[in-house]
């Protein structure tokens, strides 16, 4: 289909920078080697909860070798926060978690920077320590943050606190529609703290110029929320602060929140720079990555559904407690997003869902791939195969039976207009052989589904800029972490050029040369840069027609460009090279150079007239069950995906098998666990379990067609959808064959087993 | 830190007769150059890599002797020790990835005494015995004295690993090593089942039967109470399940974030039952009653 209307589009190019990157180029952040760099570290707090009382440098700044010591003292009184202002880059007064940062070093080596932040003295006053939500919003429990009122929209007899948001959401008349219904199911889920655990470590580099002014470094997925953090924390302009973006070994949204993902270690670094008037590189080890920056939270979930015999839906009530750790970060907007979820992507017609988003003393939430959606889809997806399993209805049949359909509306969908989700169940049913595949002893099928968000969020803009030889610079605000920058982008340039792939260049984010970017979030890279970069590329080629109409003694509306020649349509013969066109440009406009933009608000409007066609997904598995040891090993797992038209299906397939994967390692051992003073026990890689190759299958992966989404050619996002349903498709399929359902991550060996012999008794 | 690369034996017991607690031996690495990152740095280390004559696998008479610089990748690759010692390749097999079995070396993980070390059960049940170099002369000792807690052995600050002398099990005897951890071979185990059968000639009833325990109790042990309720008695299903649960109630194992002590005894039990099924199985050709 693709191949037919695109030259480029649909074909899986090998990806830009690939060899790079597995030959182990030094193109890191940590490869960065700036001239008379000095080192810099971050002394953290060893408690959860204190009143710092007072903090003594002198030892460390009169340690040989040390450029600065910083702390609160020396940064102006400024906080940050993503939607509540609640914390300093610094600790002042108070510590909040354990891994808040207190004070930093930089230091003429490593080792001296380690030395310096033991000979910092400070005096901790600790205080109660809370590390479970529910009991945080109880009257009983300390308050964590003195100065952040309760969020204004809670329900009335709400009778909570330490809550830093709460969401509501609302539709029909679910207690009517309960008491109505003919079967009613009601459980409690349950997810955990998980690290999203990339293996490039951060890094921040920082360096004051001459002039005053600041450029830093950052392997940050949001270069421009960056800035705009420094910018503030250090009271200077926007315009005085340069971030670069470095290559990213890895994000996840781990690196997405503008610097609340690494606890402010951008502004910090900009700090010691400025006081050692050297450049500063600070570089976290795993460890220190893993106890100080943003998490994917954990959260209860309290879930209710009555239907009809005949399987019908009829409402759903719930309550979410979302985690937002020590301070607000993403948790308002994960947390919101998990509440939503907990509605379901079924025709639903009466909901009503709590949604507390809560200060704990722990790692801060952060908007961890699909953020909120995969805790919601495990309570959602594992309770449909309880509700099927009380009114004896295939899980399967069950799901179809609830599919909306066009002109719908679900949680967070006004009006639904293309729905891949029966699709997605029949194609995910029979790729894993649902009712058909013989089960060994032990084993046993299960099926999940997802849906994600299709659009929503901040517009960006793309620069196409045609060189005299007929290549392209591209400036986008995304950075590339595997993602549309080094695939989408250069295609839909090329194809819309006439030019190689090859010959499309797309530069790294420089916040004094890029567009505006709300960052590389919410599987935005193609909707967002994909559509601007599209009408960019549209626009040179316009420009590129009218230079080229004169030469060619005909009209622009006659022209067409491919293999890099200009073409009257209909007579080859009569032609001229981009080359010589783009050259030309230099005495007329200077040079070509496209502009386009996404306009999230007229999307908004093509929504609200036509509908939305949100990506839908089906996993399903076959899993064998050691009842011996609880062990988990998964057979056999298909993954079925809708994400509208398919720019580059090994890319697509690449994200599908990735968020899998990632699902896959919380559903079965990735956990960040705690000591009850809140300390991180495992926060090396030694002992945070995550998946190696030899736990995965082969992830099998299906893309169906037809559902065009919002995105440039009908594109839809594809990087966090394939995280929703895989742990609630491997629940059920424990829960198959072992008739044991278990309702709290992770279906750790140690938690099966545990609850198989629960069951016995 | 100072950093030391001795020649000899001799050279190296005299750093550690000077430095003591101070001095941190060092061979493959993957031990203690992680603990430099992360904990404490030691006053100073001795890298023994350079010392000649401890790098070999060898036959003597009924029994191999194992130099403690030998990596793990050259036990599992020997042809005599997949012969001769099945068992210790098998836990050799399982440990860790193929990088760090190139670097780490069998002294390490003794010398650690780690409860979990891989090699310790299988050695403990083969009967080994270290040989150990003191500034004084050498001492021989065997593997059940050989450890004393975690991290602890007896050779203390002062005394150097010099060979380990693994006999050859009985004729018609069948070993296995078995592993319980999340990530199988890529993680340190939960628990570690190292179990030797000796079935008599008429393959009817067990002479002798050794289970030996990692990762339950402070160092790794041998779960005698099971071996005596197994010696001399014809094997059914019933005295394993027995067996089994005495192994579980002769550990003791401790709760951490792999798994609790509850769980950890659970998988002793099974993984005993499992050991003991598999051997009598692999010696006699016959199912357990």
């Amino acid at each position: 289909m693709a191949k037919a209307e695109h030259s480029v589009l649909g074909t899986s190019i090998a990806r830009q920078g690939g060899v790079e990157r597995v030959t182990g180029a030094g193109i890191y952040g940590i490869d960065l080697d700036l001239p008379n760099a000095v080192r810099g570290g971050i002394l953290r707090s060893q408690h959860a909860h204190a009143k710092i009382v007072s903090i003594d440098t002198s030892q460390a700044k009169a340690l040989p070798g040390v450029y600065a010591v910083v702390t609160a003292a020396d940064a102006p009184d400024v906080k940050y926060g993503r939607t509540t202002i609640d914390r300093y880059m610094l600790a002042k007064n108070k510590v909040r978690y354990m891994g808040d940062p207190v004070a930093a070093v930089a230091a003429e080596s490593q080792a001296v920077v380690k030395q310096a932040l033991k000979k910092i003295k400070v005096v901790y006053e600790p205080l109660p320590v809370v590390l479970d939500p529910e009991e945080t919003m109880k009257a009983s429990a300390p308050t964590l943050h003195e100065e952040v009122p309760l969020p204004a929209n809670l329900p009335k007899d709400a009778n909570v606190k330490n809550v830093c948001s709460y969401t509501g959401v609302h539709a029909g008349d679910p207690e009517k529609a309960m008491a109505e219904a003919d079967v009613v199911v009601e459980e409690v889920y349950e997810t955990k703290m998980i690290h999203p655990q990339y293996l490039e470590p951060r890094i921040a580099a920082a360096r004051q110029e001459p002039d005053g002014r600041i450029t830093l470094w950052a392997n940050a997925q949001a270069p421009f929320g960056v800035r705009t953090d420094v910018a503030r924390l250090l009271k200077v302009p926007l315009n005085k602060v340069r971030v670069l973006s470095t290559e990213l070994g890895g994000g996840f949204g781990g690196k997405a929140s503008g610097i609340t993902s690494g606890a402010a270690i951008e502004p910090i670094c900009a700090l010691l720079a400025v006081k050692a008037r050297r450049p500063v590189m600070i570089v976290l080890d795993k460890a220190e990555e893993t106890i100080s920056t943003t998490i994917r939270s954990g959260a209860k979930m309290y879930i209710k559904t009555g239907v009809k015999k005949d399987g019908t839906i009829v409402a759903r009530t719930g309550k979410v407690v979302y985690d937002a750790g020590a301070y607000s970060g993403f948790g308002a907007m994960a947390g919101a997003r998990c509440t939503q979820m907990l509605g379901g992507w079924y025709l639903t017609p009466n909901v009503h869902i709590d949604g507390y988003v809560v200060y704990t003393n722990k790692q801060v939430c952060g908007p961890v791939r699909g953020p909120g959606g995969p805790q919601a889809a495990f309570a959602v997806e594992s309770h449909m195969d309880s509700i099927a399993a009380k009114l004896g209805i295939d899980p399967v049949e069950f799901r179809l039976k609830n599919v909306p359909k066009s002109g719908d509306r679900i949680v967070g969908v006004p009006k639904l207009r293309d729905i891949s989700l029966g699709e997605t169940v029949r194609i995910a049913a029979e790729k894993i052989g649902w009712g058909k595949t013989k089960l060994g002893k032990n084993q046993g099928i299960g099926i999940a589904t997802g849906s994600w968000i299709e659009s929503s969020g901040p517009g960006g803009g793309a620069m196409v800029k045609v060189n005299e030889d007929g290549s392209a610079t591209v400036h986008i605000g995304k950075i590339d972490m595997g993602t549309a920058p080094r695939f989408g982008i250069p295609m839909i340039v090329a194809e819309e050029l006439g030019i190689p792939v090859n010959d499309v260049m797309v530069v790294n984010v420089d916040t004094d040369a890029s567009p505006w970017d709300a960052g590389t979030v919410g599987s935005r890279s193609i909707i967002v840069s994909g559509t601007a970069t599209r009408l960019a590329a549209i626009d040179a080629r316009n420009q590129i027609f009218k230079l080229a109409a004169s030469q060619l003694e005909a009209s622009p509306d006659d022209l067409e460009i491919k293999d890099k020649q200009i073409r009257v349509k209909g007579t080859p013969a009569k032609s001229v090279p981009l080359a010589t066109v783009a050259t030309a440009a230099h005495n007329v406009i200077g040079e070509v150079v496209g502009h386009g933009y996404c306009d999230s608000k007229l999307m908004a409007a093509e929504e609200k007239a036509h509908g939305n066609s949100p990506p839908f997904t089906a996993h399903a598995c076959i899993v064998e069950v050691d009842p011996d040891t609880g062990n988990v090993k998964i057979l056999k797992y298909v993954a079925v995906h809708d994400v509208g038209f398919v720019i580059h299906p090994v890319a697509v397939e690449g994200q599908v098998e990735g968020a899998a994967a990632m699902s896959i390692g919380q559903a079965l051992c990735e956990q960040v666990v705690f000591d009850t003073n809140g300390r991180t026990m495992n926060p090396s890689f030694v002992d945070y379990l995550m998946p190696t190759i030899n736990m995965m299958p082969r992830i099998e992966t299906t893309l169906v067609h037809g559902y065009p989404g919002a995105g440039p050619y009908g594109a839809k996002g594809a990087g966090e959808i394939g995280c929703v349903p895989p742990m609630a498709a491997i629940a059920n399929a424990i829960c198959n064959a072992t008739g044991v359902r278990i309702r709290t991550l992770p279906l750790s060996p140690e938690n099966v087993l545990r609850a198989l012999r629960a069951a016995k008794r | 830190m100072d950093y030391f690369k001795p020649e000899s034996v001799s050279e190296a017991l005299s750093l550690l007769a000077k430095y003591g607690n101070e001095a941190k031996i060092i061979a493959g690495g993957t031990d203690v150059m992680v603990d430099i990152k992360y904990k404490e740095e030691p006053g100073c280390l001795v890298n023994i890599k350079r010392i000649p004559g401890m790098s070999a696998i060898e036959e003597s008479g009924g029994s191999l002797r194992i130099g403690p610089l030998v990596t793990i990748r050259e036990i599992e690759t020997s042809k005599l020790v997949r012969e001769r010692l099945p068992l210790l390749w098998e836990a050799c097999h399982q440990f860790a990835s193929l990088q760090i079995r190139n670097t780490a070396t069998i002294g390490g993980n003794i010398c650690r005494a780690s409860p979990s070390g891989e090699t310790l059960a299988p050695l403990l049940v083969l009967g080994a015995k270290a040989k150990l170099a003191f500034s004084d002369g050498e001492k021989t000792e065997p593997f059940n004295s050989l450890f004393q807690g975690p991290g602890k052995t007896s050779l203390g600050s002062k005394g150097l690993l010099a060979a380990i002398e693994i006999p050859y099990p009985p004729k018609g005897s069948s070993g296995v090593y078995l592993k319980h951890a999340v990530r199988g071979p890529m993680d340190i185990a939960v628990v570690g089942i190292a179990v030797l059968v000796v079935p008599d000639s008429a393959a009817k009833t067990l002479q002798e039967a050794r289970i030996g325990l990692g990762a339950v109790a402070p160092t790794p042990i041998r779960a005698i109470k099971a071996e005596a309720m197994l010696r001399g008695k014809p094997l059914d299903s019933k005295l394993v399940e027995q067996a089994a649960q005495m192994a579980a109630a002769e550990s003791s194992p401790i709760t951490d974030q792999r798994g609790s002590a509850e769980y950890r005894r659970w998988i002793v039990e099974a993984l005993t039952r499992r050991g003991l099924e598999q051997t009598w199985k692999a010696a006699t050709g016959k199912e357990v009653a």
